[in-house]
């Protein structure tokens, strides 16, 4: 039998909580959780004290931990690549970070640099990629990438706590600051967040059918209340929709559509944290329908199989290069929609 | 395969009742130049003018006709059956605050200036007329256009051309706690559109009604004789307002991209 990895885990909010341990305890005797490490004792302490691991609030006790074999980092965005690079560093087998895995492209370049050095794998927790219902149209839209001309992305989700408090006990929530939505550089910047934080769990798919993203172009963008986007770009020759809103509906509707002269394929994922089996894709042709999933494995669990398969030797780690290249295009389009919001009169200047 | 034209011909005989001489009914084939057939037919003072699926020409003279014409415009969403309780959910719950995703999908050999009109005349049916109009983005197979019905709710337009899937078209109004849908899938068979209204309580999805939109215009038209209708060019009217803001959007959006 092989031996159980250890795992620390480098923040331990919602994500941590609902979506991780539950995916580890499925798991069984694969991963064992040995160190919690959050800025605040009392969360660290209490989520180790789930797992039955040591707890900590520094970085380096935890990369300093033996037994940590695996960092997982599910700390706010603006730390993971500084973090990402430390574990690196500290010679660990395996890293796991939540999306997005980087903030810039000068941080998406030092991972790089140091993946490159220190050979230490990463993965990118963008469990979309992972998830057996879009990888099995994967292996059968055949021409797609090539064919494909008009690609929507549309994310319709209640708020989060919903699925969270459902997936487990979650101990304590950073709450939402109210907008100031008199200062001009709000609305850009939750447009940047919507990017980074929503679009970004499809945003590697997309990319995976376009040629080229060195020529993409907002044509519009717009933040929709009370948090979402509309933008529209193109790149690579192909026309793009991201859709997304967030409100008190009960209703989740995750969809993304690519559209080629003669195939459309149509996957429907389940909202995050959920643990709900896989997405549905739907591959039409005008003679027929090919459905794949739903399956009992999601994302996250596979994400997690394919971490330990490659700690243990038995499947090469993900291209670096490609982890790169997708941060960087989610970089850009973020930038440049950010900057079509901040471009566009508000109603008040208009009037 | 059989126009649309012949579709709004074959309904016929499934109103054997209505239209015991079926023969007083004139279609005219909305392809271009249809302004000049249309005016022929009104010309013969038939009983009733069915005007099928419109492209946007713009016209003038059939406006000034006898009014006691009756003139229905059979467009391929509007007509649906559906679209009556549809006005009523979407109206409902529409404010100044709301944007409206209609999404159609079209086969390749429908050109974007007719699958746009047509959009914007099933807009007129569920919402209102649609009096500002901008196009976004027009690719060889995509167009993105935004708009503003006259009590300000916001549209997004998008037209897709493929094979593989019917052509289809998509309403979808998000609102705080819940959604209106409507989902009608092509116009020339009796499959029913489906629309559906999600609010707190769940989600209800409308009674289905297997009636292909064809026959509804027919339906619309005997109606309107049977009330002896005072301005049988109503439809004609809206169909000009529909054409003009088109053509213009088009218009604008060649002009931008060409300077
Ligand atoms: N894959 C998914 O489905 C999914 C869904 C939501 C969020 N996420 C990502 O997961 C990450 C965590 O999300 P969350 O909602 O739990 O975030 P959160 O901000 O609610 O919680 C993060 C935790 O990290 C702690 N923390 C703050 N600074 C830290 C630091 N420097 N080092 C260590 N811990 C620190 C906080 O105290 C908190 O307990 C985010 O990057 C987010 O983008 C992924």
């Amino acid at each position: 039998m092989q031996s159980s990895i250890g795992v620390g885990f480098l923040g331990a909010g919602p994500v941590t909580q609902a979506i991780h341990l539950p995916t580890l305890a499925r798991l069984g005797a694969a991963f064992t959780v040995r160190h919690v490490t959050d800025i605040d004792a009392d969360v660290a302490a209490a989520v180790a004290g789930r797992a039955g691991a040591a707890h900590s609030t520094s970085v380096e006790a935890l990369l300093d931990d033996p037994a940590v074999e695996v960092v997982a980092i599910c700390s706010p965005n603006a730390f993971h690549a500084e973090q990402v690079i430390a574990a690196c560093q500290a010679g660990k087998k395996a890293v796991l970070c939540e999306k997005p895995l980087a903030m810039s492209a000068a941080e998406a370049a030092a991972i790089a640099a140091v993946s490159a050095e220190t050979g230490v794998p990463i993965f990118v927790g963008a469990m979309h990629s992972f998830d057996p219902g879009w990888r099995a149209a994967v292996a059968q839209w055949g021409a797609l990438p090539r064919t494909s001309h008009t690609i929507r992305s549309s994310i319709v989700l209640p708020p989060n706590s919903r699925f969270e408090d459902v997936a487990t006990e979650v101990l304590t929530r950073q709450p939402f600051p109210a907008p100031d939505y008199s200062d001009v550089a709000v609305l850009p910047g939750m447009t940047h967040a919507g990017v980074m934080g929503l679009a970004i769990h499809d945003l590697p798919l997309i990319r995976s059918l376009l040629p080229r993203y060195d020529d993409l172009r907002v044509i519009d963008a717009k933040f929709l209340a009370p948090f979402g986007y509309r933008i529209l770009f193109v790149a690579g020759g192909k026309s793009i929709e991201l859709h997304a809103v967030m409100s008190q509906t009960w209703q989740p509707d995750w969809a993304l559509e690519v559209f080629a002269d003669d195939q459309v394929l149509n996957v429907e994922f389940a909202p995050s944290y959920v643990h709900a089996g896989s997405a549905v894709s739907r591959l039409s042709t005008s003679e027929s329908t090919q459905v794949f999933g739903p399956a009992e494995v999601n994302g996250y669990e596979v994400e997690w199989r394919e971490l330990a398969a490659v700690v243990h030797g038995e499947l090469a780690p993900p291209d670096l290069s490609t982890l790169v290249d997708d941060v960087r295009f989610a970089l850009t389009l973020a930038d440049a929609s950010a900057d079509a919001v901040r471009s566009t009169p508000s109603a008040e200047d208009a009037a | 395969m059989s126009t649309s034209s012949e579709h709004v011909r074959t309904a016929l005989a499934t109103l054997p009742l209505s239209f015991p001489d079926p023969a007083g009914i004139v279609f005219v084939d909305g392809v271009p130049g249809w302004p000049v057939a249309l005016l022929h037919a009104m010309g013969s003072n038939p009983a009733g003018i069915v005007l099928v699926h419109p492209t946007p020409v713009d016209f003038a003279d059939p406006l000034a006709m006898d009014p006691a014409t009756i003139v229905v415009v059979d467009s391929p969403w509007a007509s649906n059956p559906a679209t009556g309780l549809a006005a009523r959910a979407f109206r409902a719950v529409a404010t100044d605050r709301s944007r409206v995703e209609c999404r159609v999908v079209v086969e390749p050999s429908c050109d974007f200036s007719t699958a746009l009109l047509d959009q914007l005349v099933l807009i007129r049916a569920v919402l209102g007329p649609v009096t500002k109009l901008q196009v976004q983005h027009v690719s060889d197979r995509t167009l993105y256009a935004e708009g503003l019905t006259d009590t300000s709710v916001a549209i997004d337009f998008s037209i897709v051309r493929t094979t593989a899937t019917p052509a289809s078209a998509a309403l979808r109004l998000l609102t705080d706690d819940g959604s209106v849908e409507l989902q009608i899938p092509s116009g020339d068979t009796a499959q029913p559109a489906r629309l559906i209204t999600v609010g707190p309580d769940g989600a209800v999805l409308a009674p289905t009604q297997y009636e292909a939109g064809h026959r509804s215009s027919l339906r619309r038209l005997r109606e309107l004789h049977a009330a002896g209708s005072a301005d049988g060019l109503a439809d004609l009217r809206c169909l000009r307002a529909d054409v003009v803001t088109t053509t213009a959007a088009l218009g604008d959006y060649e002009r931008s991209t060409f300077r």
